[in-house]
């Protein structure tokens, strides 16, 4: 099931939980008695609010903490190139990762054309773009650590990549005219690194994973050099973008020229020097370390074939991934089409881990919240009914039942559960509106597995289900803790329990 | 005893009474029988622990007999289950109290017409009936008023009300002077003894007092549990 229809059968079943309290309940006389009883024991009454309310709106507020951490996350992850959708060459997601390289799709422009033509999915998506992964060693400055790279579309790179904060120099940028490129030798320092390797086109390389370009292999492995636009000479062919901790790692500066070496489909080894246009900071330390983002055409280059892992799909808002991911699903069936489809979900396991883990600790405070706000309820209705035993004996003395005596403690119970979830929603949202809007949020140092700092809002106020969650959780523990009570209540001895003082 | 039991709206055959009062088993009635007619005005009288509240508690549907059978209008109630005493009382049994025992909460008049509310009756009407009883017994000014706004003597005569407007076969009222001054308990009485006439509602009051006893038409003496003595006024 999706997570929109999950919020949504959760607030659709905790209504019609209530509605059916509310009939199960309802009967005037005993409303309006326990209604007075409330009020006459206002003292009591205003305790057992506050301990509702400042459990509750607590609750509601770490909801509402937690919630806008998942959203930043969430927005992060999918804007950092990953995309709301992605479609994959069936059998690419289940292979073990150095066979991936064999499920690339090789007619993505097709697919693309296919999507990009159908008018339903149009109307959701912002942009879509291919790229290719590719895992190697960058080197420069006299060291060399590991890369996990990524040939991008420059043309949609602003659109699929706004999560990626440039700390320094400038995005990648859509170019498609280039100069006659220079020619340039490896580096001696390269050449001592890879003595002894199988270079494409050379004796011993394999050659059918050779890119399909009419230039001989011998000048490809060559052509490692800057390709730069004719004009203004603004972007470039071998533009890199390098996450934050691999420029620390490297010492690298705007500028550089760095050299990548990956091993192509047969095993051989290739490697291009790159020109770092830029830094990119994501969420992920793990992510800052190891990214590197090339132009697709370079990354072809680099790794010897025309083709891509995957075609990511960035929607205008992630509401929309249900209708879109259907339609993908749809598309994909009708045109009978080799893929299969994934979610941003499935694929951010960084956001699945935070996820899960903030989902753990709102369970475990929910559970000591409900706990203790539920004991409170109880003992203090417990302390009611033993101040009204008269009142009871009376009433079942006068001909109310056993139930009836049950049903109007489980009312009172109800009742304060109500107000109590009233209150606690109005105090939540009053708070996050001042901690929002007149606070301004509160700074948070980075959490662990991330790289940045942020400012923690409390998403509350459009937040349906954390209102509906917070509502429900005060009528049920209040609901629940008049159980007890209503019992020994209705339980009494009349002839006791009417001359009681 | 009177040999017609038709007449008789409340019967005790042989009724007993036991409880544990921690290890000691206490017998608050033995074997008591006695009948009361329809319409009477009678009295339990006895010293304390005699067994006359324990007498109307079994007569009231509060509590069942240890042994022996109860009948009301001919009906065996011993047998009935919890859910259907509870039904038997709102229908059949008004109730006055030695400590009055209003709901604190209600005012005057929704004290009054709760036992009507039990009985599902529409709103319209018990608005009618409940004004009707609060003139009869002088308290029309006092309707909404809470019963900690009202002297005892007011509270007692709501308390009166609550259990006549409903208008049902027995009344049961235990001490009902026993918390107000003489001047006040002698108007109570006289206005018990006014509605019995009246309305032809069957009375059963224990008591102390002398007063009482002497404006009873039937009068029934306990002592330890075991009827004694009956004899009927003159």
């Amino acid at each position: 099931m999706l997570e929109t229809q999950k919020e949504f059968m959760i607030t659709v079943s905790c209504i019609i939980l209530l509605i059916l309290t509310t009939i199960f309940l309802f009967n005037r006389s005993i409303l309006v008695l326990a209604a007075r009883n409330i009020i006459k024991n206002k003292r009591r009454t205003f305790i057992l609010l506050c301990v509702i309310v400042s459990g509750l709106a607590g609750l509601m507020l770490f909801f509402g903490f937690a919630d806008d951490s998942l959203h930043g996350l969430r927005e992060a992850t999918i804007s950092s190139g990953l995309g709301h959708i992605q479609v994959y060459q069936k059998g690419y997601r289940a292979a073990a990762m150095p066979d991936k390289i064999n499920f690339n799709i090789p007619n993505y422009r097709e697919i693309v054309g296919i999507f990009e033509s159908d008018a339903e999915l149009k109307k959701y998506v912002k942009g879509m773009a291919a790229d290719l992964d590719m895992s190697g060693l960058i080197a420069g400055h006299g060291k060399s650590t590991v890369f996990v790279g990524k040939g991008v579309d420059t043309q949609n790179f602003k659109v699929m990549n706004a999560g990626d904060e440039i700390t320094e120099g400038k995005p990648l940028e859509h170019t498609d005219v280039f100069v006659k490129p220079e020619q340039k030798e490896l580096t001696n320092e390269f050449e001592e690194m890879f003595e002894g390797f199988p270079v494409p086109g050379q004796d011993g390389a394999e050659k059918k994973d050779a890119p399909k370009d009419d230039k001989p292999k011998q000048e490809i492995w060559k052509d490692s050099t800057i390709e730069k636009r004719a004009a203004n000479a603004e972007a470039a062919m071998d533009d890199a973008l390098l996450g934050d901790g691999l420029k620390n790692a490297l010492n690298a500066k705007l500028g550089d020229a760095l050299t990548l070496v990956v091993s192509t489909k047969s095993g051989a080894l290739n490697a291009l020097d790159i020109n770092v246009r830029g830094v990119i900071l994501g969420v992920e330390t793990s992510y800052n370390d190891t990214i590197v983002k090339i132009p697709m055409q370079y990354a072809w280059k680099l790794m010897g074939r025309e083709d891509v892992s995957k075609i990511c799909i960035l929607l205008h808002k992630t509401e929309f991934l249900d209708l879109a991911y259907r339609r993908v699903q749809e598309l994909v069936k009708e045109k009978n089409l080799n893929l299969e489809t994934s979610t941003w979900v499935e694929e951010a396991r960084m956001y699945q881990k935070v996820s899960s883990l903030l989902h753990d600790i709102f369970g475990s405070i929910s559970f000591i919240i409900v706990l203790v706000v539920t004991f409170s309820i109880a003992n203090a209705m417990m302390m009611s009914v033993m101040e009204r035993t008269r009142e009871i004996g009376t009433l079942r003395a006068l001909g109310n039942t056993k139930n009836e005596i049950l049903r109007l403690f489980m009312t009172e119970g109800f009742v304060i559960g109500l107000m109590g979830g009233v209150l606690s929603m109005v105090v939540g949202i009053a708070i996050s509106i001042f901690m929002n809007d007149v606070v301004g949020g509160i700074p948070m140092a980075p959490p662990p597995g991330t790289s940045k700092a942020f400012i923690a809002h409390f998403r509350v106020v459009n937040n349906p289900l954390i209102w509906c969650i917070t509502f429900n959780l005060a009528v049920f523990a209040a609901f629940i803790s008049s159980i007890l009570p209503a019992k020994k209540a209705s339980n009494m001895e009349i002839v006791e329990s009417i001359r009681y003082v | 005893m009177p040999q017609d039991s038709s007449n008789y709206v409340v019967e005790l055959k042989d009724v007993t009474k036991k409880y544990q009062l921690g290890k000691t088993e206490v017998h608050a009635l033995r074997g008591v029988s006695l009948a009361i007619a329809k319409g009477e005005f009678t009295t339990l009288v006895g010293e304390s622990g005699s067994g006359k509240t324990t007498t109307l508690d079994i007569i009231g549907g509060l509590g069942k007999p240890s042994t022996g059978k109860l009948f009301i209008d001919g009906e065996d109630i011993t047998v009935y289950n919890d859910k259907r005493l509870a039904y038997f009382r709102r229908k059949n049994i008004g109730f006055i109290f030695q400590t009055f025992n209003l709901i604190e909460v209600y005012t005057a008049y929704e004290n009054i017409a709760h036992s009507l509310q039990l009985l599902k009756m529409p709103e319209k009407e018990i608005k009618k009936q409940v004004y009707d009883i609060m003139e009869k017994i002088g308290l029309g000014k006092f309707i909404n008023h809470r019963p900690n706004e009202l002297s005892g003597g007011q509270r007692q005569r709501v308390a009166i009300a609550r259990a006549l407007v409903k208008n049902p076969k027995i009344i049961i009222a235990d001490e009902p002077t026993a918390n107000l001054d003489s001047e006040t308990g002698a108007n109570i009485l006289k206005l018990m003894q006014q509605l019995n006439k009246d309305l032809g509602a069957t009375f059963i009051v224990a008591t102390h007092s002398a007063q009482v006893v002497q404006v009873a038409k039937r009068v029934f003496k306990l002592r330890d549990g075991a009827l004694i003595d009956s004899y009927t006024n003159k």
